[in-house]
């Protein structure tokens, strides 16, 4: 699904992974001094139209994603409103007889849609980005040493071996009679027998991808060629210049009425 | 001046005593068709890595002689330049690649070797074509299979252009429809490419005729034997032997006859060339037929240990098992065969109850699998994972074994003696107080079977119990197996290797397309070419020669 996604041609999928990288950045570096929830609300919005109509994702998929940090992000309105550190004046009503001012909550309210809007930005980048393209993105443009490129590829690839044999080792472990752990003192000794088994397999697996690797006359030098360039096309002029006018319009906006 | 050239090479590894390499001198000209054989850990990798530079390059060995291709050191090339001159295939079909798509996979060494980009895209489709990946070419590597992979791995040599190829134990984790798929294409490509090629042992009967030189390396690290395989298997024989070789079945067959009286003026490396000079005695021996013993008999009623009754699965919506029906009686030595994907590794999965049937029961000793507690199905059955080393929770041999002893809470006075006993039946006495990380890959697979057994488990299934195994070591692993059958012990082995099939096991199981395609003994099995071409099996080479030698028999 994920990879399916990765590749299916739409607009974003288009962007120079690089460019893409940076523009979460801008992200972070616009809503820091931010702490109404009006903005990103706003800009949660525009980031959820971006993600579904040029990334091509499907509503459902997305949503399913972002449920479980939704929990995480209503956590900040309760962690205002229940632990405030000024209580505001503008109490609204009582939880038992915990007043539940409207400031705490508009806080919480910020805080929790701008934690939402940082994951739905990075999903942006995640379910639009293919990771061969941007490993090669970031060896072309930001001068990532080959040997560091390649090397997370071959790590990347292990990753779903990692969780398959990590569920063997536990089911044969069961079969020895372990059974499920039972308390921290349990759970503690389980991992420490899982861990030597799987760290094992790792090292053995990094030394032979390793000598595959060199055997194919990879030297982690940057003097080599490359079949695919990751190109700099009109579309991350587009995407540019929509970032520009999307923060400029912003803080337009934000001078005339916040502040 | 030959285009390979080895003198007096010597490779030792860091904190050992051993030579694994010992004086070889060996020349290869541009074209031959190399067969290296020799015990495990005798060598046979290390001169591989030696040819290419890696060792003593990337991993470290005392290393003394010298090593020229095409006049030049390997040692004094950089990677780009050795992978130009050596191209090698490795054994495990998961560790050897580090991008995502196959076409990712093949431009890989080709932008190592700064090659520009025309000349990858033509290199890239040729390699391609040659290995009939062209539909594959943009799939991801993990969706192959693992006979793809090591095509895919192929491919990424060919492109490479190497002038020299090494296949090391290619096949050795594939099942025989891969194998037989992959012996295919090497056979196509040393034909239309030319190349040198040099295989490491591995089971290549049906290749054995179009190799043109074999090297035998001994356990001590010299060559042994070196010349056309022909000379080599019929002079040095009983020396290969002697060390625990893998000799091709077609050898064996051939030896057994000379012994008996039979003349060739051609020694055969294959079933054709078997077939037009063999002359049936009345001496010659078949140690077949008392390998392929009958079921034992009477067994009226007998109870089974496992009953497998109108059984099904899917996931999601894929059928994996749809209505399978077997038994295992109480000595049997049962093989649960079948090509890839046909689920097997569901059924066990649903044997250890991490998967609930869909319908249908699987019982042990006529108790439903899930009225079982675990502990009472962990004192009866045991299971053999396929790797060893998910199975190790302790830190020493002898804790290993001792844990199933202290969960069923016997005392120790109970139990000194069982564990001496299993250490000592398993070869692990002398290595009770190692880390059982730190053993042999044979001493391993024997530890696991081994606390399998604490407990005197009756029924013992074994997940590919010979998988990474060398020829050596599977012999070991097997005789014991079979010795412990013949003790009451009842056996299933999931496997894909006929030839064990043949030799050992006295019931099987054919498993294919979810559904049970055969179930009896053996050699009624292996008569049936087309249930077995409808499965991707094969009828093991040592089969079709006991045939036919007897077949000459019956006609003379």
């Amino acid at each position: 699904m994920l990879e399916h996604y990765q590749k299916n041609g739409f607009f974003l999928q288009e962007v120079n992974p690089t460019l893409k990288l940076f523009s979460v950045l801008i992200v972070i570096f616009f809503m820091v001094p931010v702490f109404d929830p009006w903005t990103p609300l706003l800009m949660l919005i525009i980031t959820l139209t971006l993600i579904i109509f040029l990334g091509g994702i499907s509503p459902g998929f997305l949503f399913k994603i972002l449920i479980p940090f939704s929990f995480f992000a209503f956590s900040f309105i309760w962690i205002n409103v229940v632990f405030p550190s000024d209580r505001g004046d503008t109490v609204l009503f009582f939880i038992g007889s915990m007043p539940v001012a409207l400031e705490n909550v508009l806080t919480g309210l910020s805080l929790g849609l701008r934690s939402l809007l940082f994951i739905s930005w990075s999903l942006l980048f995640v379910l639009t980005t293919e990771p061969t393209k941007l490993m090669l993105s970031l060896i072309q443009h930001c001068k990532l040493p080959p040997r560091f490129g390649y090397g997370m590829m071959a790590a990347y690839r292990f990753l779903p071996l990692f969780r398959q044999e990590l569920e063997q080792i536990r089911a044969a472990h069961r079969i020895r009679g372990l059974g499920e752990p039972r308390g921290i003192k349990d759970k503690i000794r389980e991992s420490k027998m899982v861990i030597i088994p799987l760290m094992a397999g790792a090292i053995r697996k990094a030394e032979r991808v390793a000598i595959a690797m060199e055997s194919k006359g990879f030297d982690g030098s940057r003097e080599r060629t490359y079949y695919h360039a990751v190109p700099w096309t009109k579309k991350d002029m587009f995407f540019g210049i929509f970032l520009f006018i999307l923060y400029a319009g912003l803080t337009a906006i934000r001078v005339r009425f916040v502040i | 001046m030959s285009y390979l050239n080895i003198h007096n090479l010597t490779v030792s590894y860091p904190f050992q005593r051993k030579k694994v390499l010992n004086g070889i001198d060996l020349q290869i000209d541009k074209g031959e068709k190399l067969l290296i054989l020799g015990p495990s850990g005798g060598g046979k990798s290390t001169l591989a890595l030696t040819l290419n530079g890696i060792i003593p390059k990337s991993i470290d060995a005392n290393l003394s002689g010298t090593v020229t291709i095409n006049g030049k050191q390997p040692l004094k090339m950089n990677f780009r330049e050795a992978s130009e001159r050596v191209g090698i295939l490795f054994q495990d079909p998961d560790t050897q690649f580090c991008m995502l798509t196959v076409e990712d996979e093949i431009v890989f060494g080709l932008e190592n070797q700064c090659l520009t980009k025309e000349e990858i895209e033509k290199r890239l489709e040729n390699s391609l074509e040659l290995t009939g990946l062209t539909k594959w070419r943009m799939a991801q590597i993990k969706d192959l299979s693992g006979g793809m992979k090591q095509k895919l791995g192929l491919a990424c040599l060919i492109a490479m252009d190497p002038e020299i190829l090494i296949l090391d134990e290619p096949t050795a984790n594939l099942d025989p429809a891969s194998t037989e798929e992959m012996f295919q294409l090497f056979t196509d490509i040393s034909r239309q490419l030319n190349k040198t090629l040099i295989f490491i042992e591995h089971k290549l009967d049906d290749l054995l005729q179009h190799m043109n030189r074999t090297i035998v390396i001994g356990g001590d690290g010299t060559i042994m034997a070196d010349g056309h395989p022909r000379d080599v298997f019929r002079h040095h024989y009983w020396e290969i032997k002697n060390q625990g070789i893998w000799i091709p079945q077609i050898c064996k067959a051939a030896k057994t006859a000379e012994e008996n009286g039979q003349v060739w003026s051609k020694f055969p490396l294959s079933i054709e060339e078997f077939k037009s000079e063999f002359i049936s005695s009345p001496k010659v021996q078949r140690d077949q037929s008392q390998a392929i013993h009958a079921l034992q008999g009477s067994g009226e009623q007998q109870m089974p240990l496992l009953q497998v009754e109108n059984l099904s699965f899917s996931y999601n919506d894929h059928k994996v098992l749809n209505n399978v029906n077997f038994s295992i009686l109480p000595g049997e030595f049962a093989a649960l065969i079948g090509p890839n994907g046909a689920g097997k590794s569901t059924l066990s999965k649903l044997f250890l109850r991490f998967l609930k049937p869909e319908s249908g029961r699987i019982s042990f000793f006529n108790r439903e699998i899930g009225d079982l507690k675990s502990r009472d199905l962990m004192q009866k059955v045991g299971y053999v994972f396929q790797n060893p080393e998910h199975q190790f929770i302790c830190d020493t041999v002898e804790q290993e074994l001792a844990y199933g002893f202290k969960i069923l809470g016997w005392g120790e006075d109970k139990w000194k003696e069982r564990l001496k006993e299993l250490l000592h039946q398993f070869r692990l006495t002398d290595h009770r107080h190692h880390n059982p990380f730190s053993l042999s890959q044979g001493q391993k697979r024997r530890l696991s079977v081994a606390t399998m057994l604490t407990n005197d488990q009756q029924l013992l299934i074994l997940d590919e119990p010979t998988f990474g195994q060398d020829h050596i070591n599977t012999k070991v692993m097997m005789e014991l197996l079979k010795t412990l059958n013949q003790k009451g012990k009842t056996i299933l082995m999931i496997t894909h290797d006929m030839e064990l099939v043949a030799e050992y096991a006295n019931k099987v199981i054919l498993l294919n397309e979810g559904s049970v395609a055969y179930e009896g003994d053996v050699t009624t099995l292996f008569k049936q070419k087309e249930l077995l071409g409808a499965s991707s099996m094969k009828v093991p080479i040592s089969y079709t020669l006991n045939r036919l030698t007897r077949e000459m028999e019956g006609v003379i």
